[in-house]
């Protein structure tokens, strides 16, 4: 199993709900770079089904997804499509 | 960097894949002047200052019409300038755009006109129906196409939220961009006859 990398940035979107956990998420992953990674933290079973499958529709890539706490962690790696 | 609250304000822009929040600063950073502020106009100019254009120029000093008054140009402003009505207007919807009124020149205008450094894009309304190309469109046949009928309210908003969709996608360099007028009644597509105006 590959290490997973640094992060570059990170966004705590535990205070959302939606649409506006993926759109917190979609604006920290423009000011990235193709191929950094961010941390997404985040809280409750609704982001957790949409923030993955919204980032893999836009081109991005799931690295790791895990519990923290009674949080969650996501790293999600920047996709070269354009946001 | 957008703001918290610009994130809540423009967040169905962002999330849309050709807009985003960089295609929302691109937008806040625009400059667009409308010719015209009719019944056409002032939806133009109303979807333009919503989708939080940085800087509307107006330009329309006739007076607001009582059969004219729409849903901006309320009783209390019928024989006001068009242009100051709707700049005071906008400026209590969205603290991000900033509407001023630009001189009038000497004639007012006779259409609307929607004016960005990427383009233009001319608009009219007449009865039933709506027509619109770019700015530089033949003028003669932008009216010939819709008529002298006052427009309807439907025509009308068709007209005007179809020239600020087409000018946000000139300010963002998305989207196509049709060559020509296209001509519309009911909001059904009509074939547009070819220009005889030389």
């Amino acid at each position: 199993m590959n290490p997973i990398p640094a992060t570059d940035a990170s966004v705590d979107i535990r205070a959302h709900v939606c649409p506006m956990t993926w759109v917190r998420v979609k604006l920290a992953l423009e000011r990235l770079a193709a191929g950094q990674v961010l941390e997404v933290l985040l809280q409750g079973d609704e982001p957790l089904r949409n923030i993955p499958r919204s980032a893999a529709g836009d081109g991005h890539e799931i690295l790791s997804s895990e519990a923290a706490g009674s949080d969650h962690r996501l790293r999600i790696r920047k996709g070269g499509a354009p946001c | 960097m957008l703001t918290d609250s610009q994130i809540d304000r423009y967040a169905r822009h962002i999330l849309l894949r050709e807009v985003g929040g960089i295609g929302q600063e691109r937008i806040l950073a625009a400059e667009v002047r409308i010719d015209g502020l009719g019944p056409v106009g002032e939806w133009a100019a109303i979807y333009l200052a919503l989708a939080g254009v940085g800087r509307l120029v107006l330009r329309d000093p006739q007076p607001v019409h009582p059969q004219l008054a729409g849903p901006v140009f309320g009783n209390a402003a019928v024989g006001r300038r068009r242009d100051e009505v709707l700049a005071e207007a906008i400026g209590l919807w969205n603290p991000d755009t900033n509407a001023t009124v630009a001189e009038p020149a000497d004639a007012p205008p006779t259409a609307t006109v929607l004016h960005a450094a990427a383009g233009g894009i001319a608009v009219a309304a007449g009865g039933k129906r709506a027509a619109i190309g770019p700015a530089a469109s033949c003028a003669a046949c932008l009216a010939s196409l819709v008529g002298t009928d006052t427009p309807d309210p439907a025509a009308a908003a068709l007209a005007g939220s179809m020239a600020a969709g087409e000018t946000l996608q000139l300010l963002l360099g998305i989207g196509s961009r049709p060559q020509g007028l296209r001509l519309f009644e009911r909001g059904r597509p009509l074939p547009v006859p070819p220009c005889v105006h030389g």
